[in-house]
């Protein structure tokens, strides 16, 4: 044989070699480069603390846009817009110097709390710090936090009384809560446990960093960029796209394309239930709280589709979710917990700025935007205030 | 572990690749290769190499004793054992439940109900192919078409070589004797260019035509009882092409792989679609099960040696045993039925049809199979009925999402399957531009790859 370069002999075994030192090497660029928004590049990728994220993170985009825009391949939905996010050493959601601060209390909850789209001063937690006048720590992750993680959390913070607003999600109150795992909240106790890397404490800190950067597939810029490639032609014409069925396309009666998750249209299950269930972990939690000087707030949030979906032109409907969150604060409420439900506050605004084109949620994504957001704060710093002072 | 996986790309191939050719002797080689299959087939289930293992000692000792032993008593002892053992494994894994299930329902129809316990069993990955392997290995030995091998490794070897040991070609042993004796003396780049243009063709078959086609076609199928005549007619149709292109890319890949190894592995398609009647399509189709269902089923069973009866009877029961071997299902024992029919009626007007026009010869037999991958498709009879049904009447509906991409790759399809020459058909020998063009397709193949968007090959599940 010949040894020239084009012959396929030679030419895709040396492709493929060049493509995987690419590949090696691409592991090393800011993953952001590949993202279409902030939170999945500042998603854990090392081992140690508890928050979701990767301490000490700082990740910003010029042009990022909505999860459902992106799900859906709905291209000329999105709504482009600036996006920073900065991770403490803890792993949550914050840009400060926690260290240096007197909190007030602490934010918790699920990617609400930790909020799409907005500026720090923007989230809850941001939002509530401008209303008291003092810190509020933004304990948000992919899921709420538990009574030991927020007592943990408390004590590193140095918070010895506070408030604790807790963000709970429709989406979230549609499913049983978790299991009441009551191992005795101690102050000093560890922090919950993230996975740790293999061979994490073997190697030297910037070998354990290299390794994990070659081992982590997600971190491929090939996979990144195909990932890219692929949903721009997914879009039902040339290929179907898989996730169509997963994403809502409505028109609102002013004319608007709003974009809505699949399940949030579905049945709740069963909703007295699902109620009391919801009333009896949050009473338990509270309590833990509780003996650690800290005050239980429930922030109950609708889905968009239950703020927006009586609204497109046509038959006015009404979401099951609604019936489901009235249900939730009633049954919190018997059981003496502070609840703060904002569907209705949140369905009469939506109605009155329909006109005007403005919104609470960002119309191509599922979370909420900073007018949601500020909305919300006001009626849960409402709430805070309104709760008796404590007793201890 | 694919072979259209990183992991097989990346890391599977160069280790295997580097350490064979850093091996001298054939012996060492043979370890190696064998050493590689078993890793390869541990990727999907390692407690099965046992099994493996198990089957390969029982046919290697079967070709020991048929090589010591010349009384017929026992040489039809080293036969029939090692068989039926094999027969039993496959009929084990593969067949208690649909045997199970049979016995349940015809109860039922008798009105003699019957409790049957399901057994819960995982189907080793490749038993069918492997099984045929030593089967016919038994079988040769015994009819002294070839010499047993006393070398153990170089029959592990063959039972467990990795580019066709899940999903064939059927390869026997006499097909790669001479390769297997010759591994210490191979050339490394004399088929270099050979074995990776098969490679990449039968990758881009795979992963841009096979895959692409089944991404808009799996979706409809799931929801088969809405869709319109014409979404029916797209989905068999893409059927027809992605089957092919799924199975004969993975051939092509097998025998390119081979090719790398030093290994000449057999043809397995040869243009099925260009067929004029339906046995010059089991001529061309899956090529080395067909002729091992010719071989070691037909022809035992009397051919067509035995009058005209007979032999629409041994042509039915092989048809029969080939849809079954490709699964434990009742609708490809319904499609291996038809084409038995078929291949009973072509026989019968054989005179008659060599008198139609070649291109209408082809028309009726492509129109023929594509019938055919409906039942071979459906999973179930009631799936298959409803799809006929709604190809042959009227029935009206919205065009089903990525149909203009299905439109393209259909015609893209169609134009190599029934135009261009098939990967045997090629030279290999590719000036600069074509082989710019196969390393842009590979690279793209890498690219869906890499995104975690390719599926297995079809043929895996048999």
């Amino acid at each position: 044989m010949k040894s020239r370069w084009w012959k396929v002999g030679a030419l895709l075994p040396s492709l493929m070699a060049v493509l995987l030192a690419c590949d090696l090497a691409g592991r090393f660029l800011p993953v952001e480069l590949f993202a279409f928004r902030t939170w999945e590049p500042a998603l854990r990728r090392s081992a140690g603390g508890p928050g979701p994220f990767e301490p000490g993170a700082v990740v910003a985009k010029r042009s990022a846009y909505g999860d459902l825009a992106a799900m859906g391949s709905f291209r000329q939905l999105r709504q482009y817009h600036r996006e920073e996010f900065r991770v403490d050493r803890l792993g949550y959601r914050n840009g400060f110097d926690i260290d240096k601060v007197r909190y007030a209390g602490v934010a918790d909850g699920d990617s609400f709390a930790v909020a799409a789209g907005v500026r720090e001063v923007e989230t809850l937690a941001g939002q509530l710090t401008r209303l008291a006048g003092a810190r509020f720590y933004n304990a948000g992750g992919l899921e709420p936090s538990d009574p030991k993680e927020l007592t943990w959390l408390a004590a590193q913070l140095k918070i010895y009384s506070g408030v604790v607003v807790y963000e709970l999600l429709e989406r979230r109150a549609r499913d049983f809560p978790p299991a009441m795992i009551d191992a005795a909240p101690a102050a000093g106790s560890p922090p919950p446990p993230a996975a740790p890397a293999k061979g994490a404490g073997r190697l030297p800190p910037w070998l354990e960093e290299v390794a994990l950067k070659l081992s982590r597939p997600e971190l491929s810029p090939l996979r990144l960029l195909e990932g890219k490639l692929v949903r721009s032609y997914l879009t039902d014409r040339l290929q179907p796209n898989p996730d169509t069925n997963r994403v809502v396309r409505e028109t609102l009666a002013n004319g608007d394309e709003m974009l809505f998750i699949e399940r949030d249209l579905e049945s709740v299950g069963d909703i007295p239930a699902l109620s009391s269930a919801w009333s009896r972990y949050l009473a338990w939690f509270a309590q833990r709280l509780q003996a650690h000087n800290l005050r239980l707030v429930v922030l109950v949030v609708p889905n968009k589709y239950t703020v927006y979906g009586p609204l497109p032109g046509g038959a006015p409907r009404r979401p099951e979710g609604e019936g489901l969150l009235q249900r939730v604060e009633e049954a919190l409420r018997s059981a003496g917990l502070p609840v703060v439900n904002v569907t209705a506050e949140f369905q009469a605004r939506a109605a009155q700025q329909l006109a005007r084109h403005e919104y609470l949620y960002w119309r191509d994504d599922t979370h909420w935007n900073a007018s949601g957001i500020s909305l919300a704060a006001d009626a849960a710093w409402k709430g805070v205030q309104s709760m008796p002072a404590p007793r201890w | 572990m694919l072979f259209n996986s990183l992991t097989f790309l990346f890391l599977f191939l160069p280790v295997a690749y580097l350490g064979f050719w850093k091996l001298r002797t054939k012996d060492q080689r043979y370890v190696w290769l064998t050493f590689a299959g078993y890793v390869f087939y541990a990727s999907w289930n390692y407690k099965f190499c046992a099994l493996m293992a198990f089957s390969t000692l029982v046919s290697y000792g079967a070709g020991l004793g048929m090589l010591r032993w010349q009384t017929p008593w026992l040489r039809k002892l080293c036969l029939v054992l090692p068989i039926s053992i094999d027969l039993l494994l496959l009929g084990f894994f593969k067949y208690v439940n649909f045997g199970l299930l049979t016995w349940f329902d015809l109860a039922r129809l008798l009105e003699h109900p019957v409790t049957v316990h399901f057994m819960d069993i995982l189907l080793p990955v490749g038993i069918s192919f492997y099984t045929f392997h030593t089967i016919t290995y038994i079988a040769d030995s015994y009819r002294r078409v070839i010499t047993p091998t006393t070398n153990f490794f170089e029959f592990a070897c063959y039972v467990c070589f990795f580019p066709q040991l899940v999903a064939g070609p059927i390869v026997r042993f006499r097909q790669i004797e001479a390769d297997l004796e010759n591994l210490g003396h191979a050339d490394r780049v004399r088929d270099l260019n050979r074995g990776w243009s098969f490679f990449a063709i039968g990758m881009m078959k795979k992963v841009l035509l096979a895959d692409s086609i089944g991404t808009v076609i799996n979706p409809a199928l799931a929801d088969y009882a809405h869709l319109s005549s014409v979404n029916a007619w797209l989905c068999v149709l893409g059927y027809t092409y992605q089957i092919y292109f799924d199975f004969s890319g993975y051939s092509d890949m097998a025998v390119g792989l081979g090719t790398m190894f030093g290994v000449r592995l057999p043809q397995n398609f040869n243009s099925p679609y260009k067929a004029v009647d339906i046995s010059d399509f089991w001529r061309r189709w899956h090529m080395s099960l067909s002729s091992c269902l010719r071989d070691y089923v037909y022809i035992p069973l009397g051919g067509s040696r035995k009058g005209e009866w007979r032999t629409y009877r041994n042509l039915m029961i092989t048809m029969l045993l080939g849809g079954l071997w490709h699964g434990a299902s009742r609708t490809f024992v319904l499609w291996g039925g038809y084409h038995g029919a078929l291949l009973s009626l072509n026989r019968l007007g054989g005179d008659a049809w060599q008198r139609v026009h070649v291109s209408v010869r082809r028309a009726v037999t492509f129109f023929a199979v594509v019938i055919g991958w409906v039942f071979f498709r459906a999973g179930y009879f009631h799936m298959a009925a409803v799809l006929l049904r709604h190809m042959f009447t009227p029935v009206a509906g919205p065009a089903m999402p990525g149909v203009v991409g299905l439109l393209i790759l259909l015609a893209v399809a169609a134009s190599i399957a029934h135009l261009a020459p098939n990967t045997w058909e090629l030279g290999h020998e590719w000036r600069p531009a074509w082989s710019g063009a196969l390393a842009a397709g590979y690279l793209a193949c890498i690219a869906i790859i890499a995104g975690g968007t390719s599926s297995p090959f079809l043929y895996f599940q048999f």
